[in-house]
């Protein structure tokens, strides 16, 4: 691997110069396969929602429409329905559809919290979309999902 | 684990009673996929934060399992409901069982 | 140019020679441009610096640590060293002028290099000659390490009379000295109205962090309550990079003083009615920093080696291989610091950061010195660190970090950045560890 990166930054440098032959110094990594994993995403989000109906509204969704940096992008979710110490969210999921490892996180939150809000970043593959799902202990799940656009390539995993 | 501290910032340490408190944090860790090789070509082992748990006194008031999808240097945001004074400890645990935490005083003003 | 430095007698040249060697006065009594100066000492190599900045002072350190017979000259403008890094936070007074202001003969004393305080004005590469206001200086190796100039021209064309009047009253304050102090006055006499700040698009020198300066500005309003709001202009689409830091600051500490606006690349500047025609609007001002775009220093013009783009334009910054820093059609001459050019498809250009120039100053340095023992030059990355003030009460920061690694597949450099935008006390107090552990590296401190 050195080897090679060594015979490629030498002709990268280019034959005019009359400088000495130059080691490459490389710390890294080509990212290994990076594909998609649809039958896990299908799971992960089956599982979840089990027998529930996942209803659209009272769970909000942030995220940039555009990622500059697909390695961290932004993410944040908030159940915005009233909570209560009778009625809380249980956990909440967020998932990345094209991401080779869809599930990307899952938040836990408890009677004591008394708010259902939290926020990360996540490294994204490719452009696709984001899914966030929410339980709450009345065993309702709400749902929320936004399209994103990856500039740069896939090199955020 | 990382040799730096974790960085916590909370929005007050002395909040009212009622008041929704918000935390971020964030560690210094590689988050390391599993996906990634080294330049000899051998694939880098896996070894990613497994959990974030933040309890105020004895009650376990958040828990974040992330997964590859979460980037390096895990950050975190939450919030909680202000009700009782107590310490806010944060404690992260990776996939080699190494720990990092932090704690944080809050007493209800 | 500077007509009137054409005589100089030896006498006055000493005043400007500070620290250079006894043997360079005798010769003629009468010097002038065209008469050599500074003769060789000793069979060692000769690489001369030009720009006593972060990068020039690194690497004129470790040249003299590597190559022990090297002689080693450091040309330099300024009669100090004004440090970039800090210096917002210096704009009020969170660190004092001996905080950010340095004697820079005393490292030339401790590491064994001659400074010498003159003005570079051209170069004769083909005779390996420098051109100085001072004489000719000839070299083995040469290093630029100029830093930036102010584009001032991308606004006003040849209108000399707009760029002196906004360089006087809207100074820019990205190059030391002068600026800097101008740009202190300009925030303790601050009186309220719309102060605006037109962001240079990238790449441009950073630090000093223009959202730094914003905050810390915004800082200075709100503790004095002076009826001020600050509009940041900026041409990029969002605050960036430590995106959310920012913002969260922004937001949260001063939401009735800041106001950024994306996408607002200036279009036109009239600095005698103080108006901004911008892309995303028309915008009034009662003061301002203008900060026009950057592009590397005059000496890299100077010397002919400014890189072309494909349509035959120039890049604006230095045409140099991007591994070994040296120019693409000149392997004597190296490039170190801000006016460093394209590095990678993936992120442009290194940052023109403190930390880089100081980190790619070691690496020439070392490279010279491999090339002059006749071994193999080994390319190296650096990595990039910065710490940004946003709030002065409490003092709380947030970072950046750059790693750079080598794309096994393209051989391209490939960059990593990693914000921390949670804003605490411990990021300032790694921030002066920091500082002092990079004055200790090039100012002996």
């Amino acid at each position: 691997m050195q080897r090679r990166d060594f015979v490629r930054c030498s002709m990268a440098l280019g034959t005019a110069l009359a400088l000495p032959r130059a080691r490459a110094q490389t710390r890294t990594a080509v990212p290994a396969s990076l594909a998609p994993n649809p039958a896990e995403f299908r799971k992960a989000m089956a599982d979840f929602i089990g027998k529930a109906k996942p209803l659209e509204t009272g769970l909000k969704l942030d995220l940039p429409v555009l990622a500059d940096n697909p390695s961290a992008v932004p993410v944040h979710v908030t159940v915005t329905l009233p909570l209560s110490d009778t009625l809380y969210c249980k956990e909440l999921i967020l998932l990345a559809e094209q991401n080779p490892s869809p599930l990307a996180c899952r938040f836990q939150f408890t009677p004591y919290t008394g708010t259902a809000e939290a926020a990360a970043r996540l490294r994204l593959s490719q452009s696709q979309t984001v899914h966030a799902l929410a339980r709450l202990s009345d065993g309702r799940v709400l749902a929320a999902r936004q399209a994103i656009t990856v500039a740069a390539s896939g090199c955020g995993m | 684990m990382a040799v730096k501290p974790p960085r916590v910032w909370v929005s007050s340490v002395k909040p009212a009673r009622g008041e929704v408190v918000r935390v971020r944090a964030q560690i210094e860790h590689l988050m390391e996929s599993g996906l990634r090789v080294d330049p000899a070509g051998n694939p880098r082992p896996r070894n990613i934060v497994r959990s974030f748990e933040a309890r105020l006194g004895p009650q376990l008031i958040f828990r974040w399992e992330p997964g590859i999808g979460i980037a390096q240097n895990p950050y975190i945001e939450f919030t909680f409901l202000a009700r009782e004074s107590g310490e806010l400890l944060m404690l992260w645990t990776d996939e080699a069982n190494a720990t990092q935490e932090a704690r944080k005083t809050i007493t209800l003003s | 140019m500077n007509r009137r430095d054409f005589l100089l007698t030896p006498p006055a040249m000493a005043l400007g020679m500070a620290g250079a060697p006894l043997a360079a006065m005798a010769g003629p009594a009468i010097l002038t441009r065209e008469s050599r100066i500074l003769p060789r000492e000793g069979k060692g190599p000769r690489v001369v610096i030009c720009g006593g900045g972060w990068g020039g002072m690194t690497a004129a350190r470790y040249l003299r640590q590597l190559i022990p017979n090297a002689e080693v000259i450091l040309l330099e403008r300024n009669p100090t060293f004004w440090s970039g890094p800090m210096s917002n936070k210096w704009l009020i007074d969170v660190v004092s002028t001996d905080f950010v202001h340095h004697d820079a003969q005393h490292p030339a004393n401790v590491y064994g290099y001659t400074r010498l305080q003159t003005e570079v004005i051209g170069f004769e590469r083909e005779r390996r000659l420098v051109r100085t206001a001072h004489g000719l200086i000839d070299y083995d190796f040469l290093i630029l390490s100029g830093g930036i100039r102010n584009a001032y021209d991308a606004w006003f064309g040849n209108d000399q009379k707009a760029i002196d009047h906004t360089r006087n009253h809207y100074p820019s304050a990205y190059i030391p000295n002068a600026e800097m102090l101008a740009l202190k006055q300009k925030v303790k006499n601050f009186k309220g109205g719309t102060l605006v700040m037109t962001l240079p698009p990238p790449p441009h020198r950073c630090p000093p962090s223009p959202y730094e300066r914003a905050c810390l500005i915004a800082w200075h309003i709100k503790k004095n309550k002076i009826p001020g709001k600050i509009l940041i202009l900026d041409p990029k689409p969002k605050v960036a990079p430590i995106s959310m830091g920012y913002q969260t600051a922004f937001r949260e500490l001063y939401p009735d003083i800041i106001t950024h606006i994306p996408n607002a690349g200036v279009q036109e500047v009239d600095p005698f009615n103080k108006r901004i025609k911008t892309l995303a609007g028309e915008f009034k001002f009662d003061d301002a920093i203008l900060m026009p775009p950057h592009q590397a220093a005059e000496m890299v013009w100077q010397a002919g080696l400014i890189g072309k783009t494909p349509d035959g334009k120039p890049t604006g910054w230095a045409d140099m291989d991007p591994r070994f820093f040296h120019a693409r059609s000149d392997d004597r001459v190296y490039f170190v610091g801000d006016l460093m050019g394209h590095i990678s498809s993936q992120f442009g250009h290194y940052p023109k950061s403190a930390h880089v120039a100081n980190y790619i100053g070691r690496i020439v340095a070392r490279n010279i010195a491999e090339r002059v023992a006749g071994k193999e030059v080994i390319a190296r990355l650096p990595d990039n660190l910065c710490y940004m003030m946003v709030n002065a009460d409490p003092q709380e920061a947030i970072s950046v970090k750059f790693e750079y690694e080598v794309d096994a597949a393209s051989g391209n450099v490939h960059q990593t950045q990693i914000d921390e935008d949670v804003r605490t006390n411990d990021l300032v107090k790694e921030d002066f560890v920091w500082i002092k552990d990079k004055f200790s590296d090039f100012l002996a401190l």
